[in-house]
């Protein structure tokens, strides 16, 4: 029999029983959708978590937490330049040359305090609060969209100035030089971002930084107070603070996230203006490891320890293993839904078969093989299956569509609220499409095998 | 000189059902072009006789060939490319398909060849319809149609594929007289075209236009001559 006859045959036994076709084709879309529902709830829910709140491909190296534990308000800057191991160039290079690791990215945070002040010129009003500041390796944020600096470490024309006007924009006069300077760039994470949208902006009144202001605010600008602080002054009282300008050239995956990231060799020129002895022999505060992908996280681990360093437990692999069990409990409940539908697609078929003993002892009497009848009852389970997944996938997309538009309706804002809390990859529509098939076949296996061992003289001579 | 393989060869076919003997041992050969009415009372294992000759029943000893193929020694594929192919079937209760309209009920063993359904085959199917009288009722239900009617429908279902044997299973026990007879007369004109046909039937009438007849008595099968049946 060929193909084409096939389906012929299959459609027109579908024809004649339209009722019982439309209520297997439910039955099995039911279960599928399900499926679809959970499995894109958990692969959307996933792609947020660990893709932008605890990014598995990126890791974080840090020196033991007693090197930080000095001790003091102090310890707030302290650069973990205790006795223990430190992470300095030579313990980054053996992390880098390891295979696990693309790239290495060096973090400094700040040694001493700092204000800032601004923001009136996006935000309405200018805000007041202490500067905390990170520098990173320039490398870190290549690829990303940043204007109108490039975010690196550069002085500046250093002509002479009296005013911002005798320099030309971007550069300004600091009052304590009065030599014109190039505003030190910066970046924020798109965690801090959240952060401000979701909590701060509500409770101060404040706008939220949509795309648009996104765009608007690349180029904004703000003063730092450096070795001043609102708490007093912490710094060497004989190094005087000097007041500085910092503009905000974008958002980077890598920065900082609670933080604002400027260039290492910025950070490391300001420690040792500001930082004291410590702040001038400072080691790394962290380095950033970007793995490839698969990377044998365990053995990357091991070395780290053997450095005496530790990976900084961002809760990454909890969060995946928490969404990976609740995905399993949603799916192993969505297969059982589909496996009671194929224990009705069986059913269904078994009765098909007795109802059609005469036909298909015909059909074997006009040159049909076992096998012909046999694939003729599956393939008819075969469609049942591709259109009950093909309806199973629109109605999860619809439910995720109903669910997503309820949630942003109804529920509060909070930070890396994602449009959608769904992700439906062609991996996960194709897949339940093919396991509402094989549900489909495999319900109908039994029916077909006893279709295809009809005794074709029994059935007719009984008919 | 060779002598062709003739269309139909039987030998020592025995068959029992429920431990009681059936068929014990029937011997026959129908000849190319021949026109064989097998007869006998009822229960005498005819139809039987005939489901083995169709290879739809194949729990048999003996020997059944057809055109020189053993059935026996045929897988399942290729004994249903017989069936398709090389073997016409006509049933008594006529055995159309309520659901498909006449030319679908046709077009069924093209759908069921190795070749599928094509054009030709279509036009074949008319072409079929017509030689036995039902041209113009093609897109008829069997239940539209008269027993007669539809038995004509299943014979131009058993030649749509140019059977060289036709088989048929009491094609007149469920027609009035003059119904009948016309099928027997569709049957008689087939034979004239060179058609080798198997009748099985308990009818003299059929019988007589049969040029040769055989019994079936006792599980043994038994050469009446030509033209000369009893009922």
């Amino acid at each position: 029999m060929t193909t084409r006859s096939l389906w012929a045959l299959v459609r027109q036994n579908i024809r004649r029983a339209r009722r019982s076709f439309v209520l297997s084709v439910l039955g099995i879309a039911v279960g599928i959708s399900s499926l679809v529902f959970f499995l894109g709830l958990s692969a959307g829910v996933r792609a947020v978590l660990l893709g932008k709140v605890f990014p598995l491909d990126l890791v974080e190296v840090v020196p033991p937490k007693s090197n930080l534990d000095s001790g003091g308000l102090s310890s707030l800057f302290s650069m973990g330049s205790g006795a223990g191991p430190k992470l300095d160039d030579a313990a980054i290079a053996q992390l880098s040359g390891r295979s696990e690791v693309v790239a290495a990215y060096r973090r400094m945070r700040m040694a001493f305090p700092a204000r800032a002040s601004g923001g009136k010129e996006l935000l309405g009003r200018d805000l007041h609060g202490e500067l905390v500041a990170e520098g990173i390796d320039v490398a870190a944020v290549a690829g990303e969209s940043l204007a109108p600096l490039a975010f690196d470490d550069q002085p500046g024309s250093q002509t002479a100035c009296a005013t911002d006007v005798d320099c030309r924009a971007p550069e300004y006069c600091p009052v304590d030089s009065l030599r014109c300077e190039r505003p030190v760039p910066a970046v924020l994470s798109p965690f801090l971002l959240e952060i401000y949208n979701s909590a701060i902006a509500p409770s101060h009144r404040l706008p939220r930084i949509n795309r648009f202001l996104a765009d608007r605010f690349r180029g904004f600008t703000f003063e730092v107070e450096l070795g001043q602080s609102f708490f007093g002054r912490i710094a060497p009282s004989s190094v005087p603070s000097k007041t500085r300008r910092i503009m905000l050239v974008g958002i980077a995956r890598r920065s900082a996230q609670l933080a604002v990231t400027v260039p290492l060799a910025t950070m490391q020129r300001w420690n040792k203006e500001w930082g004291g002895t410590q702040g001038a022999t400072a080691d790394y505060s962290s380095v950033l490891l970007q793995l490839r992908p698969n990377a044998d996280v365990p053995r990357l681990s091991e070395k780290v320890r053997e450095l005496g360093l530790e990976l900084s437990d961002s809760g990454a692999e909890k969060v995946g293993l928490l969404i990976t069990l609740i995905t399993l409990l949603f799916a192993l409940v969505s297969f059982a839904i589909v496996a009671v539908a194929t224990v009705n697609i069986a059913q269904s078929f078994f009765r098909v078969v007795a109802e059609r003993r005469r036909e298909l002892g015909l059909l074997r009497a006009l040159g049909a093989s076992s096998a012909s009848v046999r694939r003729l009852v599956l393939c008819e389970a075969a469609v049942i299956g591709l259109l009950g997944g093909l309806l199973g996938v629109a109605f999860g997309r619809f439910g995720a569509w109903l669910a997503d538009t309820l949630a942003n309706r109804y529920v509060p804002d909070f930070p890396f609220r994602p449009d959608s809390f769904f992700s439906f990859s062609w991996l996960l529509v194709g897949g339940a499409i093919l396991c509402a098939v094989l549900a489909c076949v495999a319900g109908a296996y039994w029916p077909a095998r006893a279709a295809a061992r009809l005794d074709p003289a029994e059935t007719l001579a009984s008919s | 000189m060779s002598h062709p393989t003739p269309a139909l060869e039987l030998r020592s076919v025995e068959k029992s059902h429920g431990g009681q003997p059936v068929l014990r041992g029937c011997d026959l050969t129908v000849e190319r072009g021949d026109m064989v009415a097998l007869v006998g009372r009822s229960g005498s294992g005819k139809s039987t006789l005939l489901s083995i000759i169709a290879g739809l029943d194949r729990r048999y000893t003996g020997s059944v060939e057809i055109f020189g193929q053993d059935l026996a020694k045929l897988d399942d594929r290729r004994l249903a490319r017989l069936r398709s192919v090389e073997v016409g079937l006509v049933f008594q209760s006529f055995q159309l398909l309520d659901h498909l309209n006449t030319l679908e009920n046709v077009l069924l063993p093209a759908y069921l060849s190795d070749g599928g359904m094509t054009t030709a085959l279509r036009l074949r199917a008319e072409e079929q319809l017509a030689r036995v009288g039902m041209g113009g009722f093609g897109q008829r239900r069997p239940s539209e149609l008269s027993g007669g009617q539809r038995q004509r429908v299943a014979i131009a279902r058993a030649l749509l594929l140019s059977p060289q044997l036709l088989l048929g299973d009491e094609p007149t026990g469920n027609l009035d007289r003059q119904t009948g007879a016309e099928v027997i007369a569709l049957f008689s004109e087939l034979h004239r075209t060179g058609l080798t046909i198997l009748l099985v039937t308990h009818e003299s009438r059929v019988a007589a236009v049969a040029s040769r007849v055989v019994r079936l008595e006792e599980g043994r099968v038994s050469d009446g001559g030509a033209a000369e049946a009893s009922g």
